[in-house]
């Protein structure tokens, strides 16, 4: 039975870590153990999206939740953590189609209910009504995914499916859209922090301030109108993105298959090549694992693309037999579900899949596995993955390859999702960062606090200097009663500690 | 039991004749609650109303003390009271933080002003309650390996 990608993804079914580090965020996430870390005064704390976090420097911490979003060509997919430490992920099929007509579906057994969305971004216009993902296939527009990033965020139908992607995935973690304010619902909005991969290529030097701008502007409030077509109610939900941690993509991999959950290394390897399998790209990465370094970001050539193009692919195959014209996009989706729509029937397509067994053969020929690839360890990542990866076990093995010694092929449950797990410990690790940042900042306005009462104690003459110092006095104190780092008790101690520890060093 | 009108004139020439509008909401609490007495509620709006007071000014230069607490002791007394005002107001809809401030992040804040004053923070001595979730902390050596710096958020 397949599985249809455009499901929220759980690792819980695959009990093999096949050559994963089983400490690793991956790992973690494949065997479906909470995602944890040890607290300071004994026991655990649970790792999860939603965190207090400083949004302004003299106001009090607010809740803001860690959403990643690995922007591919083939699907946007997304994940977040409950607070129960479970990982999960949405993968919505790059598909975006106008609804002209909305209206709440009248049979019962009309199958998965559908959403229906409408945006209202910063610039404060409502857009148009319309469907994303897997059930706008049918009759998908067609988006600019092959363009750069910057390209595709400016077009609003591309922006409006990353939002929606974004509500998809804080409903997956338990986030609901309204509250109860004393027995009344209230839209509640909530802060976003946005972890989002790019290709490498996006944030090389020529690019990387287009891409930042574009991606700035994605920063600010929304407010989006769900539509259930089965229940017929509509859910407002508003959320504001109040920060976006641009990486590259195969960071996330990196993260995933090397990372422990305290940012410590699970392996011991020092350079990783990372082979990236995707709907529209193959690409391979080199990454010192010390500095997490990206370098040698080569294109190998197109990736599960080529076997539904030209002739001979799935889109061909599929016409010749069923007579019917499906798109790219319903053709990729198809190699993962093995089927396709047809009448308002699903058909069954695995014998066209047999078919396609040179075209998978000869993708895999156009991953040159190089001398240099071989003195690093190679991890196979991406969607492709999924669908190459007894191929790729042949491939390597053939090569007198070792798994878990010279190469890693990601677990299938979660190879298509591998780059959005390591996003979201990229994007915990950068809050983490900067929360310690606001802390320090109060532990330094708390010093000068007590440097300027013990000057102020010291001084007996002239009472005008010791007006000028009260008067700082007070200024210090009225920025620490305001101050956001006066919130983070235990992060607090841990600083004077390091402190403590790095003075008795020297 | 109702104050007699030998109370009512006890209260009224007290040094607290003055506040007459005190003196009436005690009667009427008095009134309302039955099993205690009005001097009984007198004594108690000192006690409490006395910790409001110390935290009005600063405290002795020479010994940090608010006149006979020293900051970390009156924490401890005033503590339990502000929560309890804040909760009371919380619970008859008159919300006095946003709506993003969770009650740990209040218990946090009245900890933290009341240490400002006291220098650095003293170790923990009381177990944490099962409410209080532990925090994480990741290590600054292990962040530093990150190169997070690399990744500046927009």
């Amino acid at each position: 039975m397949h599985t249809p990608l455009e499901a929220q993804h759980d690792a819980q079914n695959d009990p093999s870590l096949e050559g994963l580090e089983a400490s690793s965020w991956g790992g973690y996430v494949l065997l479906n153990h909470p995602l944890m870390l040890p607290a300071r005064h004994g026991g655990n704390s649970v790792i999860e999206s939603c965190v207090l976090y400083p949004l302004k420097p003299d106001q009090p911490p607010e809740q803001a939740c860690i959403i990643p979003l690995d922007f591919g060509k083939r699907a946007l997919k997304g994940g977040g953590v409950t607070n129960f430490g479970q990982f999960k992920s949405t993968i919505i099929v790059d598909a975006y189609s106008a609804a002209k007509h909305v209206q709440q579906d009248e049979d019962e057994e009309a199958g998965a209910p559908e959403s229906i969305w409408r945006v209202m971004g910063p610039d404060k216009k409502m857009s148009e009504t319309f469907r994303c993902g897997s059930r706008a296939l049918r009759m998908a527009e067609a988006l600019p995914v092959n363009e750069s990033v910057a390209k595709r965020l400016k077009d609003v139908r591309v922006r409006n499916m990353t939002i929606t992607a974004i509500v998809e995935n804080l409903a997956a973690i338990g986030v609901r859209a309204m509250i109860d304010d004393d027995g009344i619902p209230v839209v509640k909005k909530h802060n976003v922090i946005l972890p989002i991969g790019l290709p490498a290529n996006d944030l090389n030097k020529s690019r990387i301030e287009e891409t930042t701008t574009a991606l700035a502007g994605l920063k600010g409030l929304y407010t989006i109108e769900q539509f259930d077509t089965k229940t017929g109610k509509t859910t407002t939900w508003m959320i504001e993105i109040v920060g976006i941690i641009p990486a590259p993509q195969p960071r996330g991999t990196h993260y995933t298959a090397t990372k422990t959950l305290s940012g410590t290394s699970a392996t011991r390897k020092k350079i990783i090549t990372i082979i990236d399998i995707g709907g529209g790209d193959i690409y391979a990465y080199e990454v010192d694992s010390s500095s997490g370094t990206i370098s040698d970001a080569r294109r190998l050539g197109d990736g599960t693309i080529a076997i539904v193009r030209g002739e001979g692919g799935l889109i061909n195959l599929v016409e010749e037999r069923y007579g019917i014209a499906i798109s790219e996009a319903q053709a990729q989706e198809a190699l993962y579900t093995h089927t396709i729509l047809k009448s308002g029937d699903e058909y069954d397509i695995a014998d066209l899949m047999e078919q396609l067994q040179p075209r998978f053969d000869h993708l895999l020929t156009t991953i040159t596995i190089t001398q240099r690839m071989l003195s690093t360890f190679v991890v196979f990542t991406g969607g492709g993955v999924a669908l190459l990866h007894d191929q790729i076990h042949e491939k390597m093995r053939s090569g007198k390859q070792e798994e878990g010694k010279d190469y890693l092929i990601i677990p299938r449950a979660i190879a298509p999702i591998a780059n959005c797990i390591g996003l979201f410990a990229h994007g915990y690790y950068k809050v983490q960062q900067e929360i310690r940042h606001t802390v320090s900042a109060y532990l330094q306005l708390r010093e000068q606090q007590q440097l300027l009462r013990k000057t102020l104690e010291g001084l007996a003459e002239p009472p005008v200097r010791a007006s000028e110092i009260q008067e700082e006095l007070s200024r210090v104190q009225e920025r620490l009663v305001r101050h956001p780092g006066q919130y983070y008790k235990a992060l607090q101690q841990q600083l004077l500690l390091e402190r403590q520890q790095q003075s008795q060093r020297r | 039991m109702s104050p007699n009108s030998e109370d009512q004139g006890r209260l009224r020439k007290g040094s607290f004749s003055f506040y007459e509008s005190t003196m009436q909401q005690i009667e009427a609490l008095a009134e309302q609650r039955k099993r205690e007495r009005d001097t009984d509620l007198q004594k108690q709006a000192l006690d409490i109303g006395s910790l409001f007071l110390s935290i009005k000014g600063a405290p002795d230069r020479q010994t940090g003390r608010y006149g006979n607490w020293q900051a970390e002791d009156l924490a401890e007394e005033l503590r339990p009271w502000v929560l309890l005002g804040l909760d009371w107001l919380e619970r008859h809809g008159h919300r006095i933080t946003s709506s993003g401030v969770s009650p740990a992040a209040i218990e946090a804040l009245l900890g933290a002003r009341t240490h400002m004053a006291s220098g650095p923070e003293p170790s923990p001595t009381k177990k944490r309650t099962e409410e209080e979730r532990p925090e994480a902390i990741i290590d600054a050596n292990v962040l530093s390996t990150l190169n997070l710096d690399d990744s500046p958020m927009l």
